[in-house]
Formats: structure tokens, sequence, C-alpha cells
């Protein structure tokens, strides 16, 4: 994804196309982080937007400290919780109790007994009913592969709190799986 | 810690089948388009009050300043002129022909407009660099 770099000082000369670049390196994260932190795609799409507008704006304030991606996704994951915050939206996670041992293989096994194409459908749904922050933070570890320093700076904490926090997010997600695979988890016991 | 190494398991698991989602096609394009209208706002510059009202201003403060420093005794306001006018109580002439602009009170109104005029420049200065998109 990232082999076409895009190339900031033509971009801050006023280069609108080396800007084009930027976007399309960048824009499917940005989308699906906003996607899984708002829940719907209308305000995804307007949210992404409006980072990218942010980004072309503030690009002349990036010293490179971090990483571009690093940097874009932090102002995405804040654009988000404006938005959030604009809406009156709750933000907390739902009380869910910790998944134990014994869940997680039957989840697992019940995974498999799964087509991969409803899998994904599946997975999909279940992150929809993560809390945004979990959502963020799972999405960015897995999908874009950010490592905990990383994600430290994206969400505003220390790598501590970020390694709790993927693992709360991760129990959390696999108890709402175990939710949605309830009659496969019994058909195998059956 | 072996609940932990099923967990990560199972999300390796999960986030294996799980993608990237697409915005719309025409994303790029309405980004640019965006930023190129948000360009042209920001260069259509309307200020708050129109030119012919400075000018109104300009011509009365030079005025007054002119008034002010051609009279070599304290500027009075003349009670004819009120009386001109035909005002129905003599109070009001009264007190004005007793009102009376010094020199240095002049100056203070020249000062403080200047100084008004040259804070009101840099700020617009400011607000607009600050606000520019490029």
């Amino acid at each position: 994804m990232k082999e076409n770099q895009p190339n900031i000082p033509a971009i801050l000369a006023g280069d609108s196309k080396e800007f084009s670049v930027l976007v399309d390196s960048y824009k499917n994260v940005v989308f699906t982080v906003a996607l899984r932190m708002l829940k719907s795609r209308e305000e995804a799409e307007e949210v992404a937007q409006d980072t990218f507008i942010k980004v072309f704006k503030s690009l002349k304030k990036f010293k490179g400290d971090s990483k571009l991606s690093t940097w874009i996704y932090r102002i995405a994951y804040n654009t988000c919780l404006d938005r959030l915050k604009r809406k009156g939206r709750d933000q907390k996670n739902i009380a869910i109790d910790e998944i134990e041992g014994f869940e997680i293989k039957n989840v697992d096994n019940a995974l498999d007994g799964i087509v991969k194409s409803e899998r994904l459908e599946l997975v999909r749904n279940c992150i929809q009913k993560l809390a945004p922050k979990d959502a963020a933070l799972l999405t960015l570890f897995y999908l874009e592969e950010k490592n905990l320093s990383e994600l430290g700076e994206i969400l505003k904490m220390n790598e501590n709190s970020v390694k709790v926090g993927l693992f709360r997010a991760r129990g959390r997600l696999a108890k709402i799986l175990k939710q949605y695979l309830e009659p496969e988890i019994i058909g195998n016991y059956g | 810690m072996d609940e932990q190494k099923d967990l990560e398991k199972l999300m390796d698991k999960i986030f294996d089948v799980d993608q990237l989602e697409a915005p719309s096609a025409d994303f790029t394009t309405n980004v640019l388009e965006k930023i190129e209208t948000q360009k042209k706002v920001r260069l259509a510059y309307a200020p708050l009050l129109p030119g012919w009202v400075f000018i109104v201003i300009a011509v009365l403060v030079v005025l007054f300043v002119l008034y002010v420093f051609s009279a070599t005794e304290p500027v009075a306001l003349q009670t004819n002129y009120f009386e001109s006018v035909d005002f129905s109580t003599t109070w009001l002439s009264e007190r004005m022909s007793q009102f009376r602009f010094s020199k240095s009170l002049g100056y203070s109104v020249l000062v403080v407009g200047v100084l008004i005029c040259l804070q009101a420049r840099l700020l617009n200065r400011f607000l607009y660099r600050t606000n520019s998109l490029t």
C-alpha cells in the first residue's frame, strides 16, 4: 500500500495531484477506523473527508517526528472522537464478563466450522458491537500492524495502557463473537 | 498465560479474514473539491464594513482634525449655532457653550484613531495568514 509515497514538499507547494496520492494511500485505513468507531458509512465518509482536509491544512506543521501514517491516523482518531462527542454518543464499553479459557477454545472451534466468506461478515458484525476505542485499537493493531508505541501516539496513551487496552479489547471481541456463535457452539456439543 | 495465547491465536484467526473497507469511488475527488472550495471561500475576502463607510469615517476624522488644529484658541462650540437651530429650551445651549475641546484632546483622539486603525490592519493580516490554506 505504501510503495507510492506522497511527496510532501510538492503538496506544500500546491501540487494537488500529489495530495491525491496521499489520500489514495491512506483513505482505506482512515475510512475503516472511522466506520468502526462511528458505526455509520455516511458519517465515516464525512469524517474521513474532514480528516484529509485537516491533514492538508496542517501538513506544513508535520515535522516528521513520527511516521506520516501515525500522524494521519491520530488526526482521524481525534476527528472521530470529536464527532462522537458532538453527537453525545456513548464511547464507553458495555460491561462484558471476562471470557474464560474454555470459552475461547469453543469460539475457536465454532469459527472453524464457518466458511470464509461468512466469517468475514460475522467478524465485521462483531467489531461493529465494540466500543469506538476498542474498535480503533484492534483495527490499527491487526490490519495496519501498528506497534504499541505507534498506537500510544495515535490514541494518546502510554505503552502499558495500550497493552492492557488491547488485552481487554481482545477479550470483549471474543465474548461478542461467542454470543454470535452460541448456536454453533451448542451444535458442536450435540 | 495459555488463556492469553489462545486469545491471541483466536484474534489472529479473526483478523486473518478481516479486510480494510473502501470509501465511495469518488472519495478522493470529493476531498480535492472540498479543499478547492475552501480555498476560494478564503480568498474571497470580504471586509465587515464596505469601503464607502471607511471613506466617510476618514473624511470625518480629517475634517475634525483640521478643525481642531486650525483654531489658535481652544475650540468652543458657539451658542448661536444651537440658537439658530431653534432649541425650545436654552439649557442645552448654555451647557454646550461651556464645553471646550482642548488641543490635547485633539491629539489624544488622533493617536487613539491611528492605533485602532493600525491594530485592525495587523490583526487582519495575522488572521488572514493563520487561516489561509497554503
